[in-house]
């Protein structure tokens, strides 16, 4: 989608026209559609989507993590106003060592299991972004007494500003003897050691159970008021969302297809795909059920004609099958995709109300055909 | 690439008919596959025509001709000819033939009753399983080599020694793999309804579990074959195997080392004959892997 | 590190399996058949001569006595008398193994130190040239009959380049100045300081150690190729890039780690392969090693020797897969997590 929000003063990170898609067995998968983001400073900005619908390969497409055979990327990436899609590869690592802090999804399986926590956060601190010329130049960094008696220091320190408990004992343990919640506090250390200024975490704390999750991001929380980080969220989960961002973007299909503020998204949401998330949270003070939006993701080597939505939307008709969504600019900062907004349209305008009732209404008709 | 969370999730399940595909794919997609395959199928077929293929079959048996001896290859004698003038293109042919039937009996004693103690074994579990498994141990102690040259030693060194002695190593391998695999699908719920059903033990595990199992047995005989015709070879060029005049390929290497270097090719084609069809066993058996997707202990 | 509670099972595993083997090798030499006192003396020996040492020897004894006299001898050290040397098997074997162990050793080493980078180089270039050319390789050398390896070896780097010796442990030149302390021809020579001496022995060393590390090699290749190729995929792998560590550095420090955990697991299996495969290259390149002395065993019907032989095989073997899981528990720490909660 091509936002209308005005892009922010000197953005840290500004993706533009992005593509990305796969060769595959079953043939070419067009995955990730023209998405434009952006990321100001100290901005807390959250892409916002289901399982499938593309977000990782997202942040992959971004620190260039994606093997170029098979995936096909293009597009322009700019972090602080270089292109990073052009740039070359050592240039584009040291980048991702230095400027970029990247906080993986599973903690379990994101530390390597052969090295001591130390060992491999001290590399980082090191190695990260400025690779040594040789194996005889690691040698002699590594084996440094001075440098890696400083590295290790810093790896405290960190350690301790994420509430690593014993964060010493931790260092000289493997990945495996320390439980999930302190596996995810050494990942987000692992991203902040070099003094990120963009830091992008992908579903962080979802693989762990909801007592954790809930210090992980109370720890999130605190490390955005404390420092002046850029970060950039990924999350499948509403209320992470709104807890932690200042803006949101909806992804589906591989296109975002609604973004603006938190308060806009959540209080104005105008894609019926957002509404229709938002309906399906539970509520307390609700007596109904909440009903979810039957169907999946599309199969991407085969996508639905016009809007990728269009299968699953309580609002669907021959206007979304046959043209794609024009993008509609809501106020200064909301946008979204969606045939409903466009000015020439005949159909009524997604409401909150209206999505839930037609929702309702097509589970109800679901089960009473089943 | 990350396959854990970069690939997106496929939600239709492929047909039969696709996977099938997708396996004979895998097998043909890697040039060496079709290169062992053929390889093995040229040989067999030639092995089991060698009579009218061979250019001079009564040179296999105790045949002289001395004029001849030691001729480097030529248009009459494609390998040249050994020590007593035999042409050894005959001989290699007819040697690959004693190969593949080392190979065929040897396995074929072996498989059926490793698999047989492996199913016992792992399926059955408690003592029975800790007996079987205490017995293959201790064969498996010993590089085969070792033991086949004391049990071929026990009476006259000839091939079917030879194959006894290697045969009654090769079992152990094959309860060993087998008891992994029927130990393994023991909790499986088609176990578990066959015995709610009330099939009979013999009958679970011939008919439920074996066909589970077949995949990576098939991958390992293929395997195997190589390894038990380089045995076979090893075993002959020591003295122990095929006799004398008998077209052994390990034989007629041993028997060429005296001429080397300056009359080689008497030693050295016997040697790459063998070369070759290990070779061809190895890659079908590697293509065999990648289409069943299989990991097998070797 | 490893704790007692760990060990304990091991070690009475390798008890029960060398008991095991005893019973069978004892069971099988007493089987072969001639008169294993009939060939000590020799053919010109009387009737009474060769009762009497029968006698002697307890081979009227029913088989179990047998086996318990010699399990009690062998825990002093007394293996029998070699029929075809009339030397304590025991000296035989003590004199013959270093030879054996050497060459398997240096064999060991090839087979790691060349197939390993070959097998993380061909990873790293995966598809390439390198990649195919490694692989064709790879079979080939798994497919080679080791003495037709041998033999081409000699051929063609003996006769035709004259680069390495072809046959023992030792030119004439040297074999009699140097004195043997361990028996490890590289150590000895060097222990003398004879550097002329060592460099000879490891000319010798070469051409067979090489011959008989093919088979191995090429299986280190391939499992270390795709087990490289397999944790390259990792999850943990691919956030060390995100991390903007070197390509080469992330392949040789943190995917080589985890990717030689397999390699070394076959290590302990291939140790037992060369031990078999000795046989064949002793016999090829005239080593004097406990392999021909095994195999003249065989043929003489050296019962004593047959025996000790083959024991002292199972010894190694068992010790060295003993080796190969401590080691192994030293490098991955899962391994040790595992034992401590079974």
């Amino acid at each position: 989608m091509k936002t209308n929000e005005p892009v922010p003063e000197d953005p840290v990170l500004a993706v533009s026209d992005l593509s990305v898609g796969f060769e595959g067995f079953d043939g070419y998968a067009d995955v990730i559609q023209e998405v434009d983001l952006s990321v100001g400073k100290g901005e807390v900005v959250t892409i916002v989507g289901e399982t499938g619908c593309g977000k990782s390969v997202t942040t992959k497409a971004i620190t260039g993590l994606l093997e170029e055979p098979p995936a096909r990327v293009s597009g322009t990436v700019k972090y602080d106003g270089d292109d990073l899609l052009s740039m070359p590869d050592e240039d584009r690592a040291e980048l991702n060592g230095d400027g970029i802090g990247m906080v993986f999804q599973d903690p379990m399986s994101s530390l390597n299991p052969v090295f001591e926590l130390g060992e491999q956060l001290a590399d980082t601190v090191q190695f990260g972004g400025t690779s040594p010329d040789g194996p005889l130049a690691y040698l002699r960094q590594r084996y440094s007494r001075t440098e890696r008696s400083a590295a290790r220091d810093r790896v405290r320190e960190i350690l301790t500003q994420v509430q690593m408990p014993d964060p010493e004992g931790a260092m000289d343990s493997y990945p495996n003897e320390l439980s999930g919640g302190m596996c995810q506090r050494a990942l987000i250390a692992q991203a902040l050691l070099n003094e990120p200024d963009l830091l992008i975490a992908d579903e962080p704390g979802t693989a762990l159970d909801v007592t954790i999750h809930d210090k992980i991001l109370s720890l999130l929380s605190d490390l955005i008021d404390d420092r002046d980080m850029s970060i950039l969220m990924i999350t499948h989960n509403l209320g992470v969302a709104r807890e932690l961002s200042d803006r949101i973007y909806i992804m589906y299909g591989g296109r975002i297809i609604e973004s603006g503020t938190t308060a806009e998204i959540f209080e104005q949401p105008k894609h019926p795909y957002t509404q229709g998330l938002l309906a399906s949270m539970p509520r307390l003070s609700d007596d109904s059920m909440a009903g979810g939006i039957s169907g999946s993701v599309p199969e991407y080597t085969d996508p639905p004609n016009g809007c990728r939505f269009h299968p699953r939307c309580p609002y669907a008709d021959e206007a979304c099958r046959s043209q794609n969504p024009p993008t509609e600019a809501f106020g200064e900062t909301a946008s979204t995709e969606c045939v409903r907004y466009a000015p020439s349209d005949t159909g009524p305008e997604p409401t909150m109300a209206e999505t839930r009732r037609r929702l309702d209404a097509a589970s109800q008709s679901e089960a009473d055909s089943a | 690439m990350s396959t854990e969370s970069s690939r997106l999730d496929r939600f239709i399940s492929p047909s039969r008919r696709e996977l099938w595909y997708r396996s004979y794919r895998r097998f043909t997609d890697q040039p060496m596959s079709i290169v062992g395959a053929v390889i093995v199928g040229g040989i067999i077929t030639v092995a089991v025509l060698a009579p009218l293929v061979a250019p001079y079959p009564a040179h296999v048996g105790s045949y002289t001709d001395f004029a001849n001896a030691l001729e480097p290859p030529s248009l009459d004698h494609p390998l040249g000819t050994d020590s007593v003038g035999r042409d050894i293109l005959t001989r290699v042919i007819f040697g690959y033939r004693l190969s593949l039937l080392l190979a065929a009996t040897v396995l074929g004693i072996g498989v059926p009753v490793g698999v047989l103690l492996g199913l016992v074994a792992g399926y059955t579990g408690g003592w029975v399983d800790a007996a079987i498994m205490r017995a293959t141990d201790t064969f498996l102690a010993l590089p085969p080599l070792v033991l086949a040259l004391a049990i071929a030693s026990v009476f006259e060194p000839t091939l079917e020694i030879a194959i006894f002695a290697v045969a009654s190593l090769w079992w152990t391998w094959y309860a060993r793999l087998t008891r992994g695999l029927a130990a393994s699908q023991r909790d499986e719920q088609y176990v578990q309804a066959a015995e709610l059903a009330g099939a009979s033990r013999t009958h679970i595990m011939l008919r439920e579990i074996l066909p589970n199992c077949l995949s990576p047995l098939l991958v390992k005989v293929t395997l195997d074959a190589g390894i038990v015709i380089l045995t076979g070879a090893s075993l002959s060029f020591i003295g122990l195997g095929v006799q004398p005049p008998r077209p052994g390929l390990g034989t007629m290497v041993a028997n060429g080392t005296k001429f080397l270097p300056q009359q080689w090719w008497v030693s050295i084609f016997p040697g790459f004959a063998i070369f070759v069809l290990v070779l061809g066993f190895n890659m079908l058996g590697d293509g065999l892997r990648d289409m069943f997707d299989v990991e097998v202990e070797q | 590190m490893v704790s007692i509670r760990q060990l304990l099972p091991r070690l009475s595993g390798m008890v029960i399996s060398l008991l095991g083997l005893s019973v069978v090798v004892f069971t099988i030499s007493r089987v072969l058949p001639g008169n294993p006192a009939r060939m000590a003396l020799g053919a010109r020996a009387s009737e009474e001569q060769v009762a009497e040492l029968t006698a002697e020897m307890g081979l009227n004894e029913p088989l179990p006595v047998q086996y318990i006299e010699y399990m009690r001898g062998l825990l002093v050290g007394d293996l029998g008398q070699s029929l075809q040397t009339r030397n304590p098997v025991l000296e035989e074997i003590l004199f013959k193994l270093p030879a054996t162990l050497e060459l398997i050793t240096i064999a060991t080493l090839f087979m790691v130190g060349i197939g390993v980078p070959l097998g993380v180089i061909a990873a790293r270039n995966r598809g390439g040239l390198f990649d195919n050319a490694t692989r064709v390789f790879a079979f080939s050398a798994v497919s080679v009959p080791s003495f037709f390896i041998g033999i081409v070896f000699q051929v063609i780097f003996g006769y035709y380049l004259d680069w390495f010796p072809i046959t023992g442990r030792l030119s004439l030149e040297y074999s009699d100045s140097v004195a043997r302390y361990t028996g490890f021809m590289l150590i000895d020579t060097l222990l003398q300081g004879a550097i002329g001496g060592h460099a000879n022995a490891w000319a010798h060393l070469v051409l067979p150690a090489l011959a008989l590390s093919f088979g191995g090699m090429g299986q280190v290749i391939r499992i270390t190729r795709s087990s490289m190729v397999d944790i390259e995929g990792k999850d943990f792998i691919e956030a060390s890039r995100g991390y903007g560590m070197a390509g080469w550095l992330v392949a040789y420090k943190y995917s080589l780690k985890n990717a030689f955990i397999p390699t070394l697991t076959i290590i302990g299996l291939l140790y037992a392969w060369l031990l078999g495969g000795a046989f064949i290259i002793e016999i090829v390149f005239g080593w004097p090693g406990l392999a021909k002395y095994g195999v003249q065993s065989v043929l003489t019907t050296d019962v004593n020797a047959l025996v000790g032989v083959t024991m002292t095989i199972g010894i190694v073997f068992v010790l060295t897969n003993f080796i190969v899981d401590l080691i192994l528990d030293w490098i991955d720490p899962r391994i040790q997590l595992a034992g401590d909660n079974a």
